[in-house]
This record gives C-alpha cells, sequence and structure tokens, in this order.
C-alpha cells in the first residue's frame, strides 16, 4: 500500500486524471442502473396500488357479475373519461367507490376519499377545498392523491355515479387482477373475456400487463440500453487513459525493476507489483465512480419517471450494474496495464539497466526509413517521427479525439433523427383535427359522423408481439396521403396496406397475408401496399374494418381539416396536429436531454484523456523538451512542435470521429428500430459537424497550449539534472 | 561588452571563500586582461524549500573573460554543474546576479533568455542530450535554426561534423553512434553556432578515456575563434588544460589557481 502510494505521488496529476476518467465512466454506466433502480418504485407502485394486470374499455351495458374468467380474483368497472374544462384540457374523469376500490386503488395523500359530488385531483389540478367545474358540474375538492395507473396525467377522481354522469355512461373500463399473472394466463383471460362479451363489447385491444410489472418498463429498458452504449464508450476512452497513464508509469520504472531482478526479484511478483498501480487507480475510480454512477442512474430515473410517469421514485440501486462496472474497471485495468508490465520485466537486464525510457527510435527498420525522409521543416520531422516513435500513445490521441467528436456527432444525430422521425410520424396525415370516441365498441353511426368530418375508425390491435394502430378509413380518404410505396392504395375490398419500415421488420411485402389480432379476434389480411407512414400502421377499408369488429356501419373517430376538433356528443379525446408535435417535442427534448447529459460526460472524459495523453507524452519527452529549450528553444518552439504533432492526430481522430458518430448514430437507431419495429430512420446531423471538428481540434491546441507553458517552467538544466 | 558591475581588471583573483576563510590570492598571467564577456556575484542557488532547502550554490562571485579556459572542479555535491547551468543561463539563480552584454540574465524573460542562449552560448552535456529522432545533421541544423541562421544550415551542419570526424555519419541517429560519436555531435551541436561562451559539464565523463581525450581535444579547439570556454570535470588532468581551474566546495569557490601550475 506505502508503495502504491510512492508511486501516485510521483505523477499525482496524471494518476488524478485517470480516477476522474475512471470514476465519470463508470458513472456513466449507471445508466443501465435506470430500469433497475426504476422498476423497484414502479412494481412498488404496481403492488401497492393493485395495478390491472388487464384492462380495457367496454361498452356499459356489460355485467361483469355473469363473467367466468378462471384465476381472475378481482375485478373492477370504472367510468373513465377525458374532458375539457375551463382550466384543463384532457382532464381525465375516473369513477372511484370509497367503500369497494379492489384495484388500481386511489390513495390520496391528503384529505379523503371522494362521495358523490367531491373529488379527489391528481397534484397541480387543485387543492384541498377548491371547486372543480367539469361540464358544468361543480365537484368539490376533497383529497389530493393519485394512483399509478394514472399518475402521469391531470386527472379527477370521483363517485361512480358522479363519473357516469360526467363522462356519459358510455365509457366503461373494466380492470381485472389475476392470481397467477403470467403473459400466458393473461392472454387466456383476455381471450375468455372476448368470447364472453362478444365481438362488439370492446374495439380497443385490451392492454394487459403481467407479472407486477409496470406499464412503462419495457420502454424504459430500451432508453436506458441505448443511453447505456454511450456508457461504455465513456469506459473504452477511460481504460485508454488508464492504459496510458499506467504504461508510461511503468516504463518509467525500467530501470528500478531491472535492478529488482538483478538482485534476484522473479519476473511474475513483479509483474503483480507493476500492475498493482493501474488496479489501484481503478479502485480509486470505482470508489467515486460507484456513487457517481449511483446518482446518476437515480437522476435519469427520476427526470424519466417525473417526465412519463408523473412519479418521483425512491432512491435506488442496482448490485447487478455495480458489480459489471466493478468487474469492467478492475479488469480492464488488470488487461490495459499487462503489456506494458511484461514489456518491462522482459527487456534482456544489461539493456533495462542502461535504459531510460526504453524506447530508443532508430533500432527498427522503419524507423531509420522515417528518418531518411525530409518531409517538411525540421519541426514537422520532428512531429512526424515522434508521432511513429509514440505510436501507442498517437493511436490513444486519435482514439480519445474520435470518441469525443463521435459521442457529439451521435448525439446530434439522434436529436435530429428523434426530431424528423416526430416530424415525419405525422407527415402523411392531412388531417388538422380529430376526436377519437373514449366509448369503447363503435358508438357512433356511420352517417351521423359523416356530417362531422370524416368518419373513420382508430383502434390497437396487435401483429405477432407488437402493438399495432389499426385505422379503419375511406379507401377515397382525403385525410391521408394516399401514395404507397409498393403496391396499391385501400379499395372497397378486404387488402390492408401497412407501414413500409414495419412490414420490412416483420419481412412481409404486398401480396403477403398479416394476422391482425383485434379486440374481436385475429383477422387475416392480404397486403396490398406499403405505405411510408413511419410508425407501426395497418391500414384497413373502414367498412371492412367496422364489419371485422362486429359493427358495420358504425365508427368511432371523425377527421377534420377544420381548426377546430369536431364534437361527437360523447366523451372523446381530441388532439389537434399542433399539439400531438407539441407532445412528441417535450418527449424528445426529454430523451435528447437524457442523451446530451451522458454524450457530455463521455466528452468530459475524452477531454480528461486528451489532457493526460499530452501531459503523458510531455512527460515522456521532458528531456528532449528540455534539450530543445537549452539549445535556445522559446516557448513557442515547444509550443509549435506539439501542435504540429498532435494536430494531425486530432484531424484524423476528427474524421474517424464524424465517421464513428455517425455509425454508432446509425447503430443505436437500428437498435431502436429493430427494438420498436418502427421505421425511425437516421438523419445526420450534418451541422454538428463542423462545431464537433473545431471543439475536438481546439481542446486539442488549447491543452497543447497549456501544457507547452507548463512544460517550459521548470529550468531546462533541472530537468536534465534528473536524467543523468 | 560592457558590464554594470564594477569588476576588477587587475592581476590578482580573490577567492571567495567565506570572510572567516583565509583569502589565497593567484596572479593571473596575462599582463593584460581580456574583457570580461560575464560577471556573476553573490550567485546563490537552493533547491527545495524549508526544511528541505539545500544551497547548492552559495554567494558566488565569478568573472569570466573572452577567449578565456575555465575548468571547475570540485567534488560531487559541491555545486559545480549548477554554477556551469547558470552560466549557461540554463537555470535561474535564487540569489545574486549574471551580468553579460550589460544585461542581467537572471532578470530576462523566459524567451529573452532563450534568444540569447541561442545566439551565444553552445552546451555540451555529459549525456549529450541529442534528440533521438532527429539525425545528426538535423541535430547540428535545429541548434542553427534556433539561433536564426535562415540559409545554409545543411552545408554548416555538415562541415562541422566534419570538421569531429563524423562527415560519413551525418545522417545517423544518434542509436546508430557510440557514445564518443554522440558526444562529438554535441560538440558540433555546441559549435555550429559559433559561440561566444561553451560551457560543457563533464563532457567526457560516459567515454572511455582515449575517446575522452579527442573529444576534450576537438573542445579546446573552440578557444581559436575565441570562445570562452567553461568546462565541468572531475578529472584534474584535464582542468590542467585550462587558463584557470575554480574550485568548489559546498557551494562555494574554495581557491582558484591557472591551469597548469597545479
Amino acid at each position: 500500500m506505502m508503495g502504491l502510494l510512492r508511486t501516485m505521488r510521483r505523477a499525482p496529476a496524471r494518476l488524478l486524471a485517470s480516477v476522474v476518467a475512471i470514476a465519470l465512466a463508470v458513472g456513466a454506466i449507471g445508466v443501465f442502473a435506470v430500469p433497475g433502480v426504476a422498476a423497484g418504485t414502479l412494481r412498488d407502485l404496481a403492488a401497492d396500488d393493485r395495478l390491472a394486470h388487464v384492462a380495457v374499455d367496454v361498452t356499459g351495458d356489460v355485467d361483469v357479475a355473469d363473467l367466468d374468467l378462471p384465476g381472475v380474483d378481482a375485478f373492477e368497472l370504472r367510468d373513465v373519461g377525458i374532458v375539457d374544462t375551463a382550466d384543463h384540457d384532457q382532464l381525465r374523469i375516473v369513477g372511484v367507490s370509497a367503500e369497494d376500490q379492489q384495484i388500481n386503488l386511489l390513495r390520496p395523500v391528503e384529505g379523503r376519499l371522494p362521495g358523490a359530488g367531491e373529488a379527489v385531483v391528481s397534484d397541480g389540478v387543485a387543492a384541498i377545498g377548491d371547486t372543480v367545474a367539469v361540464n358544468g358540474v361543480d365537484l368539490a375538492v376533497v383529497g389530493v392523491g393519485t394512483t399509478a395507473w394514472w399518475s402521469f396525467s391531470d386527472t379527477v377522481y370521483t363517485a361512480p355515479e358522479t363519473a357516469s354522469t360526467l363522462v356519459g355512461g358510455d365509457s366503461t373500463r373494466l380492470l381485472l387482477r389475476h392470481a397467477d399473472p403470467t403473459e400466458d394466463n393473461l392472454d387466456a383471460t383476455v381471450a375468455a373475456l372476448r368470447a364472453q362479451l362478444g365481438p362488439a363489447a370492446f374495439a380497443d385491444f385490451p392492454e394487459v400487463v403481467p407479472d407486477g410489472t409496470h406499464p412503462i418498463e419495457e420502454d424504459l429498458v430500451q432508453i436506458s440500453t441505448m443511453i447505456g452504449l454511450l456508457g461504455v464508450v465513456a469506459g473504452i476512452v477511460a481504460l485508454t487513459l488508464l492504459a496510458t497513464t499506467s504504461s508510461t508509469l511503468i516504463t518509467e520504472r525500467t530501470r528500478e525493476v531491472a535492478v529488482m531482478r538483478a538482485l534476484g526479484s522473479r519476473r511474475r511478483p513483479l509483474r503483480r507489483r507493476l500492475r498493482r498501480l493501474a488496479l489501484g487507480v481503478a479502485a480509486a475510480g470505482l470508489i467515486v465512480g460507484i456513487p457517481l454512477g449511483l446518482v446518476v442512474a437515480n437522476l435519469v430515473a427520476r427526470m424519466v419517471l417525473e417526465r412519463f410517469v408523473g412519479v418521483t421514485p425512491d432512491i435506488g440501486w442496482s448490485p447487478v450494474v455495480a458489480g459489471a462496472s466493478a468487474v469492467f474497471a478492475i479488469g480492464g485495468a488488470w488487461l490495459v496495464s499487462g503489456r506494458a508490465a511484461r514489456r518491462v520485466t522482459k527487456l534482456p537486464l544489461a539493456e533495462a539497466l542502461r535504459d531510460r525510457m526504453g524506447d530508443a527510435w532508430g533500432r527498427r527498420l522503419g524507423d531509420r526509413l522515417a528518418s531518411r525522409l525530409r518531409l517538411g521543416g525540421l519541426f514537422e520531422r520532428l512531429a512526424i517521427r515522434n508521432t511513429l516513435r509514440r505510436r501507442a500513445r498517437s493511436a490513444s490521441t486519435v482514439v480519445q479525439v474520435a470518441a469525443g467528436v463521435g459521442s457529439v456527432i451521435v448525439v446530434a444525430s439522434l436529436a435530429t433523427s428523434v426530431t424528423a422521425f416526430n416530424g415525419a410520424e405525422l407527415e402523411p396525415w392531412q388531417w388538422e383535427t380529430r376526436s377519437i370516441a373514449h366509448a369503447p365498441g363503435l358508438p357512433m353511426e356511420l352517417d351521423e359522423a359523416d356530417a362531422l368530418g370524416e368518419p373513420a375508425i382508430r383502434v390497437w390491435g396487435e401483429v405477432g408481439d407488437w402493438d399495432v394502430e389499426v385505422h379503419g378509413l375511406d379507401p377515397a380518404t382525403a385525410m391521408i396521403d394516399r401514395t404507397v410505396e409498393a403496391g396499391r392504395w385501400l379499395d372497397v375490398g378486404p387488402g390492408v396496406v401497412v407501414s413500409q419500415g414495419f412490414a420490412d421488420h416483420q419481412g412481409l411485402t404486398t401480396g403477403d397475408r398479416i394476422g391482425v389480432e383485434l379486440a374481436t379476434g385475429t383477422v387475416d389480411y392480404e397486403i396490398v401496399g406499403l405505405h411510408r407512414s413511419r410508425a407501426r400502421d395497418v391500414y384497413v377499408g373502414r367498412d371492412v374494418l367496422a364489419a371485422d369488429l362486429g359493427r358495420s356501419g358504425f365508427v368511432n373517430a371523425v377527421y377534420s381539416a377544420a381548426d377546430t376538433p369536431p364534437d361527437l356528443g360523447l366523451a372523446a379525446d381530441t388532439s389537434s396536429v399542433a399539439e400531438m408535435s407539441a407532445e412528441d417535442q417535450a418527449a424528445r427534448d426529454a430523451i435528447v436531454g437524457i442523451f446530451m447529459a451522458i454524450g457530455g460526460i463521455v466528452a468530459g472524459v475524452t477531454v480528461l484523456g486528451v489532457m493526460s495523453l499530452v501531459a503523458v507524452s510531455l512527460h515522456e519527452r521532458r528531456h528532449e523538451t528540455a534539450t530543445l529549450v537549452a539549445i535556445g528553444g522559446r516557448r513557442a518552439d515547444v509550443r509549435r512542435s506539439l501542435v504540429t504533432e498532435l494536430l494531425p492526430l486530432g484531424a484524423l481522430g476528427a474524421a474517424l470521429g464524424v465517421v464513428a458518430g455517425w455509425g454508432g448514430a446509425v447503430g443505436i437507431i437500428a437498435g431502436f428500430e429493430a427494438s420498436s419495429a418502427v421505421d425511425i430512420g437516421t438523419d445526420f446531423a450534418e451541422g454538428a459537424v463542423g462545431p464537433a471538428v473545431a471543439g475536438g481540434l481546439a481542446v486539442l491546441v488549447l491543452v497543447a497550449l497549456a501544457a507547452a507553458r507548463q512544460a517550459t517552467r521548470v529550468p531546462a538544466a533541472v530537468v536534465l539534472r534528473g536524467s543523468a | 561588452m560592457s558590464i554594470e558591475h564594477p569588476v576588477s581588471d587587475d592581476r590578482v583573483m580573490q577567492s571567495t571563500l567565506h570572510p572567516s576563510a583565509p583569502a589565497p590570492t593567484i596572479v593571473h598571467p596575462r599582463a593584460v586582461a581580456p574583457a570580461t564577456i560575464m560577471a556573476a556575484r553573490d550567485l546563490t542557488r537552493v533547491w527545495g524549500r524549508g526544511d528541505a532547502a539545500q544551497t547548492a550554490v552559495d554567494r558566488v562571485d565569478l568573472d569570466l573573460r573572452q577567449g578565456e579556459i575555465v575548468a571547475i572542479v570540485g567534488p560531487s555535491g559541491s555545486g559545480k554543474s549548477t554554477l556551469g547551468s547558470m552560466l549557461a543561463g540554463i537555470d535561474r539563480p535564487t540569489a545574486g546576479s549574471i551580468v553579460a552584454d550589460g544585461e542581467r540574465l537572471d532578470r530576462l524573460r523566459d524567451d529573452a533568455l532563450a534568444r540569447w542562449r541561442a545566439s551565444n552560448v553552445g552546451i555540451v552535456f555529459q549525456d549529450f542530450h541529442l534528440l533521438p529522432t532527429l539525425t545528426a545533421s538535423e541535430n547540428v541544423e535545429l541548434a542553427l535554426k534556433l539561433s536564426g541562421r535562415r540559409r545554409g544550415r545543411r552545408r554548416i551542419a555538415r562541415d562541422h561534423l566534419a570538421a569531429v570526424g563524423l562527415g560519413a555519419r551525418v545522417d545517423r541517429l544518434p542509436s546508430q553512434l557510440s557514445g564518443g560519436e554522440q558526444q562529438r555531435v554535441g560538440i558540433a551541436r555546441a559549435l555550429a553556432v559559433e559561440p561566444r561562451l561553451l560551457v560543457a559539464d563533464e563532457p567526457t565523463g560516459s567515454l572511455d578515456q582515449a575517446t575522452g581525450r579527442a573529444v576534450f581535444e576537438l573542445l579546446l579547439s573552440a578557444r581559436e575563434t575565441g570562445t570562452t570556454i567553461v568546462f565541468i570535470t572531475h578529472d584534474l588532468d584535464l582542468a590542467d588544460a585550462a587558463d584557470r581551474v575554480v574550485q568548489m566546495v559546498d557551494g562555494r569557490i574554495a581557491t582558484q589557481w591557472m591551469g597548469g601550475l597545479r
């Protein structure tokens, strides 16, 4: 231990940089713990609030007493609707029985459960004692709180009879809890529901949440994995830095090791001792990094859950991620220090005892050939040969700059890609506003709806394991661009048009059959066309879909070219393109914000890495720098020699970084696409290339200038004296 | 050439051994002393701080005259290399002054001092200190470039290398040269800039006796161009070749004598 501390005193700044870099990298890797950290809270919430395992909107005349659903130990019908009030858009109304809640429990944090004409509101909607006016009915607020199921929205909970009045009685949600909520059991329950309620009872596919999870968990895993990849990049950069530092410190001890060998020390214990330095740095990095990772994971989890779920998670940690980080850092340090330790202990003793740095230039044929090249002036030749002389160091510089520039490009490209995707998602639609009846089934007659705009059907279904949005449209619709990428648009026949990206992901094309599981069962369609829509969309003729949903001549949605959403006379989700764009933008900002934070950590690690590399590089050549100064070289000459050497390396690193950044963005987007079966597309952030490259090179030059200043501060005589 | 300090120009040289010590007097052999090119007064260099402070050079007065050969001798740790470094301008005194060309070198900014060094000083190191990635010729060319020479650097470098017997090895890298050859390159590098002051710190310390002697002869040849030579050595036989021998003990000049008088 004392030996380790003594070694650390030899180069405290370089070692500190390595420790900080490892710590930051381990901290960034902590993002992988986000799902674990969040899952703790989410699953606790799911258990405490007894969240539903199956939720489905059904028509109001369903009699749950008649249902025979094996394994289901609780079910409840709730009146649920969404209304606009003077103070709130899209206020969710939920009926809750104060005496008989069994599922999606409402637990007020203040006040009490509501009775008739009373309300419990989610945080921020109103305060106890206030009155909330909904559809002309004043509700007295008697409590504040929510249930995890609806925690992401502004919600008013009131007594069932009051809710029924407010939402029109047609909008009923059936909630079920199963004694053994495995995926198979829940699928069987859905099938039983479908069989017993009949085809018209519900239009949307039921929401199924197995094994005590929370509905958002899957999305969290996806986002965290993608962000975590940036953390791994930071880890690799940090290990490169540690490799450089430990290699230099080990090489500096060449003669010391040689003396010990001359006195009888064996190689293996010597190697172990030399490697302890790198392990010590990694351990120190872990001591700081694991708490940092804990903070990062909890911050990201908090950001995501507060933004998307509306709950603040408890502090949590993931032993698996912490353990993996430790293995990554310690194992990595052991590996990266091995080469230098082997080299130093393998040198012939006589040579090692004479050796100063163990890297004399000119021993190899390549060195001698390079010395024959008289390219440029003396400083340029010095730069070229120093680059070749310290190949590993040069390669590390290139890697560090590439990682920094690449991470900026990745983050920027993800931002532009997500923005482009958000725009492209809505782009084919030509309506301005739409209303989708909240009531289950298809509640509106086609003829009635026709007076309000273009009648349509919008329901959820499943293809394989994927949720898909199933649109029933008039084949001659004016509400979407009917141009197809392949095949043809809908006609009165039974064929469907599918999003091209989704079809590609499923390996489907025109002429193939696609099984779409609707609320009423699986329907087998022929794919007649592929549409450029980026989402998981299936377009079906409106009449065909209505018939398949068991309600010919009925619809549940109206699209309109007007700025004001059509009033269906029913509880409905109304939205405009502008609102949807704003929602998309907010979600994009949250995700990009997280990416930027982790990208910032990667960039920080690379800046540290570059600083440390330049410092190491200067330290290795301190005698040469001192010699240059001794024979009359000024600080400007030292600067010039350093900048001449580093700039081409930086330029190469920046170029590789741009390519790697592009590749990284493509890879991450491809990962998203593969895991979500949507066609996101990579939109390369060309605008970020200039600033990223300029920034990378500027950092390099600034670091070089600072290093040159530092290197010329110590009198040449002092440095040269140390070499004797 | 002028200096600020009042420098005695008589034939008597005073030892700087401390006031308590007896002050031997030595007679300078020259009837008319040549111009003083450098004057050091109360030159002090302390290494470290506080309890760890060690005085390497302690209030030394020393004048160097044009064309003079001065040997600095003394046991290890006596401060002779530190004194040599300060005279060469590659180290700064903690206290005291060094005046050359009317300028206080100890007060010059780093870049100005570097410029002065590049034009006026040639330095030969015991460990050669050649830049390992430059060939013998390029090492000499670099010194010429730093001294401000714009043209003919390659030719001059080759001429100087030829003069030290390395005409056939100008394109060799330091690692391809023997110790003696490397030191010759060091001497060529130092002499190529036609310095007024040549400081050599143990120039033969890393060489065998025969090679060392040959290298030393090369060094002394610089006197022919009026260069003042200061060399630091353990070897009293080499010191005998100097006009003046300065013996240091514990950071102070204990005594001085004329070369060949020992």
